[in-house]
């Protein structure tokens, strides 16, 4: 067997590509279906496209670039594991064969993707071939992209995120583009081959090559390898992904409260398990956080009056909450063996997470007070025949932390080692105990009903993890 | 009955199970205070596991592990803060400054030694300034030893204390480790595959192998079971068949034999040795020779 055929054996022999596949047949079977609108644009005169029209031509560009830069990703992720490991710097012809496997794998797609657009959009037999290569070299260049992007830097790798946003939002923008793929097919095919010449000479560097296989990098297969995720952020230092430290003054204020409190008791405990958290919001969910409070703001003014019985958005703020509280997760293996019976470490935590979702509900509440203010100042908006007024947060809203947090603990007590699987269950129990009651009674006040027992059952959840389960991670 | 006489911990017939994994098959043992003693084992043979299970980690899935005279867990802070633990990740709150964990740790002491850590922290040449996340494995291992110890522990469990010590740190430790055994009434369980660094200190053997139990004895009643011995010819070579009981393993080198042999009867073999013209003398085995042959022994004899 060849190195090259032992390399390409990875896109089957992963798991992980499977799921890719399945994310990449999905979407562009979804692209074929939006293949009639761009088709009915190519029919109208420029300037005359319906809004809606052009807005669903310009999710058909985003959504193929988003198919292939996906794939990108996870192809780049499988090469990136392999010369990532410095035990196979060593194996001969290795270092090189990773461009010829990407860049395989990149026309393979291509072929495939532009083989599955360019019947529909040619329009006639003889544009075929310059609409099939324009589409091609388009895919190839946005999955070179990516690919560099993927070794080049964790930070760079927002920039497709900007531009995928810009697509999506901006119809013009992506309908422009589109124009230049459908009508000036060299320039796609001149900068394809650039790119491919570019990177086929960039990834055989051998300066590429050590500073990869010397240099902690996290690949797309990675993100929910919690532990991985983990030893990289530590690795990382403190740049864009490294851990975040907290202040002095917020370890002192804390370390001083614990010192201060009686050894063996449970305030010390509790003390203990809040300045745990603390480095948890401080590494991993201010950005959360930030952004939970601006999506608030932002549904605030454009909804408007009408924005609370819209389910849609009480439903976004539900899962917003909700993902904050998954995020939060429960300290079941400490890294330290601190003298903390079992029996203590269930009090201490029930009582953490208490005080965690009380502090929660109180930023909230301070969120629903500050729209209220808003309301007064900020003014009435009319933008493009419709009328933006700012409506304030209902302060039955900042309860929701009481209801969602516990559900996501008990989501996690259940599941506590695979991360999407406590968010799975939790979503079901979210939808069962809030959206459905809503949908039923009209109001959100049914769900204050449901606090009580949830956290009669985060309880009991816990207790029996504290007495039952071992509180070491198998595998440790 | 002296406090010396009752365990300091016990498991009886003591089953930890993970799945269909049994990582313990019925262990059953005692240990007293004041002992030091030597965990042996292959990776895997459940030296972790007994730690863990110890210290209320880990619970039986069947039989009993008694710590202290308290089930293992249901053991609560008092019986905790008497035991000091190092285990084998070397796992800390990876975000702290290495002195935030330091006070971290110290506020859940009552017994912390504040003498004792800042004479740590110099000897083992510990930078409090640091961050936990960005130490070496060597100095993140120097770290959680001075953490297990500055409460001044009564029971103190090393699960590979050494594994990531450089040589010169790991004489550092031997030295600190001969230094914490000096108190009487300390007990120490050390786990290690450097066995050249345990048998400088321990006085019990402990050896594991697949979950199951398979030496409990003082250190010296090891040594005495098994002994190298030189055989030398006294006029010409060696006879054909040497007729001495006992021997284990036996190379053979014209007039001279290595031997190693079990339960050596030392004058009994003198005397067989001179009746076929040789000259015997003794030597001890190191432990991990002791080790390697009390396992063969065991894999040898029928179940």
């Amino acid at each position: 067997m060849s190195t090259l055929t032992a390399n390409l054996k990875h896109f089957y022999q992963r798991p992980g590509m499977w799921l890719v596949y399945l994310f990449v047949a999905a979407l562009s079977l979804n692209n074929i279906f939006l293949l009639d609108k761009v088709h009915a644009m190519e029919s109208i005169r420029p300037g005359t496209v319906p809004l809606v029209m052009a807005r669903m031509t310009g999710w058909f560009l985003a959504f193929y670039i988003l198919v292939i830069s996906n794939f990108a990703v996870y192809a780049g992720s499988l090469q990136m594991d392999i010369l990532n490991k410095p035990a196979f710097y060593i194996l001969p012809a290795h270092r090189y064969i990773s461009r010829q496997v990407i860049l395989i794998a990149g026309i393979v797609l291509n072929l495939i993707e532009a083989g599955l657009i360019a019947p529909t959009l040619c329009g006639s037999p003889g544009r075929f071939i310059s609409v099939f290569g324009s589409f091609f070299f388009l895919g190839l260049s946005v999955y070179l992209i990516n690919i560099l992007l993927l070794f080049y830097g964790s930070a760079s790798k927002a920039i497709p995120i900007f531009l995928y946003a810009i697509l999506f939002f901006f119809s013009s923008v992506s309908n422009a583009l589109l124009g230049t793929v459908l009508h000036h097919s060299m320039v796609w095919v001149v900068l394809g081959m650039t790119l491919t010449v570019f990177v086929w000479y960039w990834l055989g560097r051998p300066e590429f090559v050590r500073g990869v296989a010397s240099t902690p990098l996290l690949s797309g297969f990675d993100l929910f390898n919690k532990e991985k995720v983990k030893r990289f952020k530590l690795t990382a230092g403190t740049g864009t992904w490294g851990i975040r430290y907290l202040t002095n003054w917020i370890s002192s204020f804390f370390l001083g409260r614990m010192a201060g409190a009686t050894p063996f008791s449970f305030q010390r405990n509790v003390w203990g398990l809040l300045y745990f958290y603390a480095s948890k919001i401080r590494s991993g969910m201010v950005g959360i956080i930030i952004l939970y409070i601006g999506l608030w703001l932002f549904c605030l003014y454009i909804g408007g009056e009408k924005v609370w019985s819209d389910n849609s958005v009480v439903f976004l703020f539900l899962v917003a909450s909700f993902v904050m509280g998954a995020n939060l997760h429960i300290p079941f293996y400490l890294p330290l063996p601190l003298p903390l019976g079992r029996s203590w470490r269930f009090t201490s935590t029930l009582a953490g997470l208490g005080i965690l979702c009380l502090l929660a509900t109180a930023v909230l509440l301070s969120v629903a007070g500050f729209s209220s203010l808003l309301r007064i100042w900020l003014p009435e908006i009319t933008l493009g025949g419709k009328r933006l007024v700012m409506g304030p947060v209902p302060y039955l809203f900042t309860l929701s932390p009481l209801i969602l947090f516990p559900i996501c603990f008990i989501a996690e007590t259940l599941f506590p080692r695979v991360t999407l699987l406590n968010v799975v269950p939790g979503f079901l129990i979210l939808f069962i105990f809030l959206v459905l009651p809503y949908l039923a009674f009209g109001t959100l006040w049914a769900y204050l009903f449901f606090i009580p027992p949830a956290w009669g059952l985060l309880a009991y959840a816990l207790w029996w993890f504290f007495r039952k389960k071992g509180l070491v991670r198998v595998g440790q | 009955m002296t406090d010396n006489d009752v365990p300091m911990l016990e498991a009886k017939n003591l089953v930890v199970q993970f799945g269909s994994v049994t990582a313990l098959g019925g262990v059953s043992l005692a240990i007293r205070p004041g002992r030091i003693v030597g965990l042996l084992g292959p990776n895997g043979s459940g030296k972790s596991t007994l730690l863990r299970t110890v210290v209320g980690l880990y619970l039986p899935t069947y039989g009993q592990c008694v710590t202290f005279g308290r089930d293992s867990a249901k053991l609560g802070p008092g019986e905790l803060a008497r035991i000091g633990y190092v285990h084998q990740e070397g796992e800390l709150l990876e975000w702290m400054k290495v002195r935030q964990l330091v006070r971290y740790v110290a506020a859940y002491y009552p017994s912390w030694n504040t003498n004792l850590e800042q004479r740590y922290i110099r000897e083992f040449e510990i930078d409090t300034d640091a961050r936990v996340g960005r130490l070496s494995p060597g100095q993140r291992q120097r770290l959680a030893i001075l953490l297990a110890i500055c409460h001044e522990p009564e029971l103190l469990l090393l699960d590979e204390p050494a594994a990531a010590l450089d040589p010169v740190a790991r004489g550092r430790f031997l030295d600190l480790l001969l230094k914490i055994i000096q108190d009487p009434r300390r007990t120490v369980i050390i786990s290690s595959h450097i066995l050249s660094d345990v048998e400088k200190v321990i006085d019990h053997v402990l050896i594991l192998e697949k979950g199951r139990l398979v030496r409990d004895c003082p250190f010296d009643q090891l040594q005495e079971e098994f002994c190298a011995a030189n055989l030398t010819a006294l006029a010409g070579a060696l006879p054909e068949r040497l007729a001495l009981p006992g021997i284990v393993e036996c190379q053979r080198n014209g007039t001279q034999a290595r031997l190693v042999l079990q339960n050596p009867d030392r004058e009994h073999l003198e005397t067989l040795a001179a009746e076929q013209g040789c000259q015997i003398e003794f030597r001890p085995l190191s432990l991990e020779d002791l080790y390697k042959y009390a396992l063969t022994q065991m894999e040898q004899r029928p179940r």
